[in-house]
């Protein structure tokens, strides 16, 4: 049997198994161009050739087609190659050049093979707009677990993003051509041998003397290709694709381009990227701002955030330290503040933190330069943020203990658009200064110090996670024990869920099925899962279920509760993979 | 066919911008030395203007941008003054007269059977023409209308096959055409006592380069099956108005590499013993013609010129560059990839 199983997945970018022929091949990865064929790992992908002359093989044998071509060229073409493919193949290839609607039509058509080749790949690269416009449409009409190998497209520099945008197999194209013109290939640049004065790369190839020979220079150039390929698998794992993509993008800025194409095909990226996870975010460029992450947060907030009942709101500066409150600055604010007003953390690239929220993922989890210096962006949507969380309710004070200028911008602006004053307590003065604390306090003087910040977090919490009105029957009956931010919900002693802060998340069991909204609430069919639920064995799953999301699982002779691992329409499409991590399960 | 229309508006596109054609002047005429059999003779070259090729009129060939020589009201008197023009610079001596059309000589739709009487009498009576070759699609090749144009002289019939496999034709080519019309012409032109000179194409539209060397050697081997005599390798170049041309522009063409016009020449002429195999690199080194690193584009050309006349494989084994390694690179990887490899970013 052969097939695709994806394992993991951070945004487009995944790991996964390719099992063909009796081997098996972990993705991503780089295949290597052979006579006998390609090998991708084990398996040795013979090549059908064209349809014009097609060899026996294992490929469907194509009409190969231009990216770039008058639509109706493209279209025919399409249509040939699709129709030529037959079952007997374990790959076909979708053509369609730049015209989306053509890929789509061809990836769907397709949905039969466990591998989908890429036509024209090559001529993707350096075309940003044409990249990030056809790999996420032939993903989006593939099905979830079909692997999808761009043959000819990866050079060094390219290889994370192009694993990043949703592509699981690459090749040696690179490698070989660069070989023949005695070109030595860094991570981010390609040189003529002969203008280095030295090789700097470690590989055996560079070591056992100068890679001048053909052979040489073609271990050493695959041997680049292959560190990116498996430095980018490695991040998957980690959950820091995106890192590593946002560093390497630098070298070339058809490379940046592409990355910012695909952050605009934001549904794209935000349905495969995790709600909660433990790996750090680190925002080390301008790019952090649109990463699914940050503006999924920014969404969940202003739709699902009900604040709590409070008659003045703080801002505050956002710390070093996450979560919030274990800074050293934050536990000052919070003496002065005594638990009286809203709470908001104005920071990048999270824009606008409610306290109640310090905890989720990746509020706790991002790291940033802070200089001081904050971009137009950067202000504009903290602005935008603060605006959202301010705007529709009325206080009594709103204190701005900031001093940054960006900070202070921030506020001003939003002072402006929504018509309210705010009271500065530290503008002179560092915020955790003694007079700036006194000052802080001296604000909220006479306001409520009634909130229960554990109480109305856990509600928050629960309502980010499944909607508005979650927290609420969560808690409805039932009490908040623990130490903070470790807390657990408990009803007439049993426990509903289980604070997990290394995931920014909580973690649910059974007793609180009720509080589960259909948005996530996973059918499945008639068994009862063991460990987990897989693909095929889900009937039907919502659209906006994500990675990480927590889930509650519904059959005719089980439910359970636990972490979905893929997305609701992959749940749907997928024939293999783990679709939910089961935690608990209750045989009916 | 989508193929067929988007090449008809091509070409209508740029026939805008020709100026219009006299019809008393010949298209081109040019001297030069051709192998027939196992001798070299003095040839000349003319290509008369005429209406233009049928296929043309309707959609037309991918790759053939000679539609725009062709003019109206072409005939006998017009087509005697162009022959007289042409013959005016002919070497003094006894000649090998390559008579081209930009379509089929045969075709009276295309050049009236009075203007083809007209020409056998001019070069009756010019009396130098000892072979005469002149080139037609294989629909109008029969008894009737080669004995229009028989003469004093040997009669060669050149037809442009370019590929055997019908599928190539049709889609890369969209030329309407089959390969049982082209072996019908053969046998009957064999008939007739004429030879054929049979044109093969290397490298059509979307072909990677290994399918098109393949397709090329294929199609050679075929033609001398079908009872070609000689078989001439013609190496794709970009010219205007064609579907080719919208396709290099976009960086989606590349014109075959020498080394492949280089190994179908010789795998062809291993399958043809005494028969002839040639090639004449038009446009060879240029951006839009065949060619190979810049390098060595001379020296490559001028092998496969030496050969074409001395049909000898060593003096291909002769050429060499090192960027050869590239280009085995290149047909192994576009065995797989089926797409040129620009891979555009890995020079800077």
């Amino acid at each position: 049997m052969d097939y695709f199983e994806v394992k993991e997945r951070d945004g487009p970018g995944r790991t996964g198994e390719l099992r063909m022929g009796g081997e098996s091949a972990e993705t991503p990865l780089l295949a290597e161009h052979t006579r006998a064929g390609v090998l991708l790992g084990e398996i040795l992908l013979k090549e059908s050739g064209t349809a014009y002359h097609p060899a026996v093989g294992d490929t469907a044998p194509d009409y190969p087609s231009p990216l770039r071509a008058d639509e109706r060229v493209l279209a025919e073409l399409e249509e040939r190659s699709t129709a030529a493919a037959s079952p007997e193949h374990v790959a076909a290839t979708v053509h369609g050049g730049e015209d989306v609607g053509l890929r789509r039509r061809a990836a769907s058509a397709l949905e039969g093979f466990p591998l989908l080749i890429l036509g024209s790949a090559p001529a993707l690269d350096a075309s940003p707009r044409k990249l990030s416009n056809v790999v996420p449409a032939v993903r989006e009409a593939a099905r979830p677990d079909a692997a999808i190998y761009a043959p000819g497209l990866a050079l060094p520099w390219s290889v994370p993003l192009l694993i990043y945008a949703g592509i699981d197999l690459l090749d040696d194209s690179a490698a070989r051509i660069a070989a023949a013109r005695n070109t030595y290939l860094e991570r981010d640049r390609a040189s003529p041998l002969e203008e280095l004065e030295e090789t700097v790369c470690p590989c055996p190839a560079c070591l056992d003397g100068n890679p001048e020979s053909f052979e040489g220079l073609l271990r050493h150039n695959r041997a680049t290709l292959e560190t990116e390929v498996r430095l980018s698998r490695a991040a998957v794992a980690r959950g820091q694709l995106r890192e590593l993509v946002e560093g390497r993008i630098r070298t070339k800025p058809w490379l940046v381009a592409a990355l910012r194409h695909l952050d605009e095909n934001r549904d794209y990226v935000e349905e495969r990227t995790p709600t909660f996870r433990r790996s750090e975010m680190l925002a080390c460029g301008e790019e952090a701002l649109r990463r699914a992450e940050v503006t999924r947060f920014a969404e969940r907030m202003h739709g699902r955030y009900e604040p709590p009942d409070a008659d003045a709101a703080v801002i505050l500066p956002c710390s070093a330290g996450k979560p919030y409150f274990t800074s050293r600055s934050h536990s000052k604010f919070r003496r002065a503040t005594g638990d009286r007003a809203l709470e908001i953390v104005l920071t990048s690239p999270m824009g606008a933190v409610p306290r109640e929220l310090e905890t989720v993922y990746p509020v706790a989890h991002y790291d940033v330069p802070v200089t001081g210096h904050w971009s137009e962006e950067e202000i504009a949507w903290m602005t935008t943020n603060l605006e959202n969380l301010l705007g529709g309710r009325e206080y009594g004070e709103i204190v701005a203990h900031v001093r940054d200028e960006g900070y202070v911008e921030a506020v001003k602006r939003v002072e402006e658009n929504l018509g309210v004053e705010a009271r500065y307590t530290s503008i002179d003065n560092h915020p955790t200064s003694d007079e700036s604390l006194a000052d802080l306090e001296e604000g909220l003087r006479g306001f409520r110090t009634d909130i229960d910040r554990y109480a109305e977090g856990t509600r928050c919490v629960a309502d980010y996670m499944l909607g508005k009105g979650a927290g609420t029957a969560l808690l409805d009956g039932a009490e908040v024990r623990g130490r903070y931010p470790s807390l657990r919900v408990e009803r007439d002693g049993e426990v509903l869920a289980t604070a997990v802060p290394a995931y920014g998340s909580l973690a649910f069991t059974l007793r609180a099925r009720d509080v589960f909204p259909s948005d996530y609430v996973v059918e499945i069919e008639d068994f009862v899962p063991m460990g987990s639920v897989l693909a095929p064995g889900v009937v039907d799953a919502p659209e906006g279920i994500r990675p990480g999301d927590e889930v509650l699982v519904e059959g005719p002779s089980a439910t359970c509760v636990g972490r979905a691992r893929m997305s609701g329409d992959e749940m749907a499409r997928s024939r293999r993979g783990v679709a939910v991590d089961v935690r608990h399960r209750e045989e009916i | 066919m989508t193929v067929a229309e988007l090449v008809r508006e091509l070409r209508e596109k740029r026939r805008e911008r020709e100026r219009p054609k006299d019809p008393e002047e010949p298209s081109a005429h040019w001297p030069g030395t051709d192998r027939v059999g196992h001798d070299v003779m003095t040839s000349y070259t003319v290509i008369l203007r005429t209406r233009g090729c049928r296929l043309a009129s309707g959609s037309g060939c991918t790759v053939c941008g000679y539609p725009f020589e062709g003019t109206g009201g072409v005939g006998a008197r017009e087509v005697r003054r162009q022959l007289e023009t042409a013959l005016a610079d002919a070497p003094d001596e006894s000649l090998y007269l390559k008579l081209f059309t930009s379509g089929s000589l045969l075709d009276e739709w295309e050049l009236p059977v009075d203007a083809q009487r007209a020409v056998v009498e001019a070069l009756r009576s010019d009396g130098r023409v000892a072979r005469l070759s002149i080139e037609t699609l294989p629909g109008f090749v029969t008894e009737e209308t080669l004995s229009r144009i028989d003469g004093p002289y040997e009669l060669e019939v050149a037809t442009g096959l370019e590929t055997s496999s019908d599928a190539v034709r049709q889609l890369c080519l969209n030329k309407a055409l089959t390969f049982e019309d082209y072996a019908g012409a053969v046998e009957a032109a064999r008939g007739f006592g004429a030879d054929v000179k049979t044109y093969v194409l290397l490298k059509p539209p979307f072909l990677p380069e290994p399918t098109a060397l393949r397709d090329a050697v294929r199609s050679g081997i075929d033609a001398f099956d079908a009872g070609s005599e000689s078989v001439s390798l013609n190496l794709c170049n970009v010219q205007r108005g064609t579907l080719v041309e919208h396709l290099h522009r976009r960086g989606e063409y590349r014109p075959p590499w020498l080394w492949t016009a280089h190994e179908a020449v010789r795998r062809i002429k291993r399958y043809a013993g005494d028969r002839l195999v040639i090639s004449d690199p038009v446009a060879s080194g240029k951006k839009r013609g065949p060619r190979n690193c810049g390098e060595c584009d001379d020296s490559a050309a001028r092998a496969l010129e030496r050969f074409s006349l001395e049909q000898e494989p060593s003096i291909l084994d002769g050429a060499d560059c090192s960027c050869k390694t590239e280009w085995e690179q290149r047909l192994l990887l576009e065995e797989h990839t089926h797409h040129p490899n620009p891979l555009t970013s890995i020079d800077g």
